[in-house]
């Protein structure tokens, strides 16, 4: 066989030879062992979109924040609502705490909690109640005021009936009628009743923006902001010991 | 370039020469040489050269040749005849045209690049057919010169033949081997696919088995979640109730225990408001009996006793009258 021949011949062999090796990879490969177990050990979890009422009872966090406070007078008897904002204080009007010869603490499920102290601030309708238990729960302070058109949440006890949830939205801010508080006050149409004074208004995210302390007769509801409650609780001062009924009269 | 071979014509010798450069290989060369340089050696030899020629080709070749050969080499062949009866035997050994170039005409471009190059002397075509020589030498000369051009011939026309032979040889059972190769692939292949396919429709059938309890269970969950979310908002509810029946329950006491107290303390003030009138009795009584013999007591001590009664009964009246007011209310 010449030169000429083999070189082509051996054209041809690579040529086939490419041809194999390309041929292989179009042919369908033989099965491999088959698997003893298709069956994934953990399966994927899918991250949930929302917390619902996850908590140990079914309450969400807002319902378990709030607290019921009785106030005994020494010539009367009232009732209010408050929030804890850690584990054992409690953030509320003065004006349900004032005058009283005892105070209570009830919780939304019905428990007791013993006060130990109780703090009012002078320059607006706010008190500091100091517990022996433990809270539930505690919500966090909005960063700042809202704005007109928020939405609010106010959770409390109205008529010092049951735990209820209501919701409106920001109005806008007025200064305060009542000459209580210094600055401005929050004005929003969440329906609040006597007995809801110390409510927490929640913004949609749960967090704090303001304390409920009085309404009007066209049903505006009046907010102590967020603001002046950081505030008050930064400066040492502003809060002093309330004095008892009995000992004053 | 091989259709000269079916065809007694007078280019067929014309051929001869001419193509011999043409061919492929320098043996092509010599033959072609000897062809032509011996056109009156004796047609039986140039037979054996040709069939010598073709001794180391494989048997298509060889049978291929022979067909090629057939025509040419049937004047030859029958070599002891002199060359006296020269067209006697040409007119029968005319081998049929289409049994030659049928096979033998390949589609190569070789023809048009034959050039007939200059005859040689001897070569000269006179006529159409061997009938037609005029005396017996260029007769003779053409019945042996008939079989000189067929080594050139048939080198020509085997060179390429030779090749694509050699090719199939080689191409035709390695596809053979390749081909079966693959069958046998494809037909493992098959049969192992078709095993697993049944173990996977075995799984299959198992999985979705597990799957339909799965879903069963699934359902049965979240009828129980329903449930138990209807249980949870009622347990909630009637929690939220009764924290509030407490809370009341808790005012009402508060209301009562201070209601307790207010009695006690009216009960405290009505005990000592009827002390005190006790005494105011108890003591007028005494400065009644003691005016009754005033001669025998100190009219000043008298006086002192009788002004502490008037106090005692003042005070009583006093305090019964606070008490009588706080009772109204």
């Amino acid at each position: 066989m010449t030169r000429r021949g083999t070189t082509s011949l051996r054209a041809a062999g690579a040529a086939l030879s490419v041809v194999l090796a390309a041929g292989c990879g179009v042919l369908p490969a033989l099965p491999g062992p088959m698997p003893t177990d298709i069956v994934p050990s953990h399966a994927p979890i899918a991250e949930p979109t929302q917390t619902g009422n996850l908590s140990v009872d079914g309450f969400d966090a807002a319902q378990r924040m709030a607290v019921r406070i009785r106030n005994i007078g020494c010539s009367s008897l009232s009732t209010g609502s408050g929030f804890a904002i850690d584990e054992s204080t409690l953030i509320t009007n003065r004006h349900v705490v004032a005058d009283s010869d005892d105070l209570q603490v009830s919780t939304y499920d019905g428990r007791d909690i013993a006060v130990t102290a109780a703090s009012i601030a002078g320059l607006a309708d706010l008190a500091v109640v100091r517990t022996a238990q433990p809270l539930p729960a505690a919500p966090v302070l909005a960063e700042s005021d809202p704005a007109p058109g928020d939405p609010v949440t106010v959770v409390g006890y109205p008529l010092g009936g049951q735990l209820t949830v209501t919701s409106g939205q920001v109005i806008g801010t007025t200064t305060d009628p009542l000459n209580e508080n210094l600055g401005e006050v929050l004005i929003t149409d969440a329906p609040v009743e006597p007995g809801s004074s110390g409510s927490a208004a929640l913004d949609s995210e749960g967090r704090v923006i303001g304390v409920v302390y009085a309404k009007n007769s066209t049903g505006m509801s009046f907010v102590v902001p967020v603001s002046t409650l950081r505030a008050m609780l930064a400066d040492d001062t502003s809060f002093v010991e309330s004095t008892s009924c009995a000992t004053t009269s | 370039m091989t259709s000269h071979l079916g065809t007694d014509d007078g280019a067929l010798s014309d051929s001869g020469p001419t193509e011999a450069p043409l061919g492929g290989t320098e043996d092509g060369r010599d033959r072609a040489a000897e062809s032509a340089a011996a056109p009156l050696d004796p047609p039986a030899p140039k037979g054996a050269e040709a069939a010598d020629v073709t001794d180391d080709h494989d048997d298509s070749s060889q049978d291929r040749l022979d067909r090629l050969a057939a025509p040419l080499s049937g004047p030859v062949a029958p070599e002891p005849e002199p060359p006296g009866p020269v067209a006697a035997p040409a007119a029968p050994h005319r081998p049929p045209a289409p049994s030659v170039t049928a096979p033998v005409v390949p589609p190569s471009p070789a023809p048009t690049a034959f050039v007939p190059g200059p005859l040689p002397p001897g070569y000269a075509p006179s006529g159409h057919g061997a009938s037609e020589l005029s005396d017996g030498a260029p007769h003779a000369g053409f019945a042996a010169s008939a079989p000189a051009p067929l080594p050139a011939s048939l080198s020509l026309a085997d060179v390429a033949p030779r090749r694509r032979s050699q090719w199939a040889m080689i191409v035709i059972p390695l596809v053979l081997a390749l081909l079966i190769a693959l069958s046998t692939y494809l037909l493992v292949t098959a049969r192992a696919l078709e095993r697993r396919n049944a173990e996977w429709e075995q799984v299959a059938r198992s999985t979705g088995q597990d799957l339909a309890k799965a879903r069963d269970d699934l359902a049965g969950a979240l009828a129980e979640l329903d449930g138990t979310r209807a249980q949870l908002d009622a347990a909630q509810t009637r929690i939220t109730e009764l924290a509030d029946e407490k809370a009341q329950l808790g005012d009402d006491r508060e209301v009562q225990q201070r209601l307790v107290d207010f009695q006690s303390k009216v009960s405290d003030a009505a005990r000592n408001v009827t002390s005190a009138l006790t005494s105011c009795v108890d003591g007028q009584n005494k400065l009644i009996t003691y005016l009754q013999d005033s001669a025998m007591y100190d009219p000043v001590e008298l006086t002192r006793f009788r002004t502490d009664v008037t106090r005692v009964c003042d005070s009583a009246t006093d305090a019964n009258k606070a008490l009588q007011e706080v009772l109204t209310r």
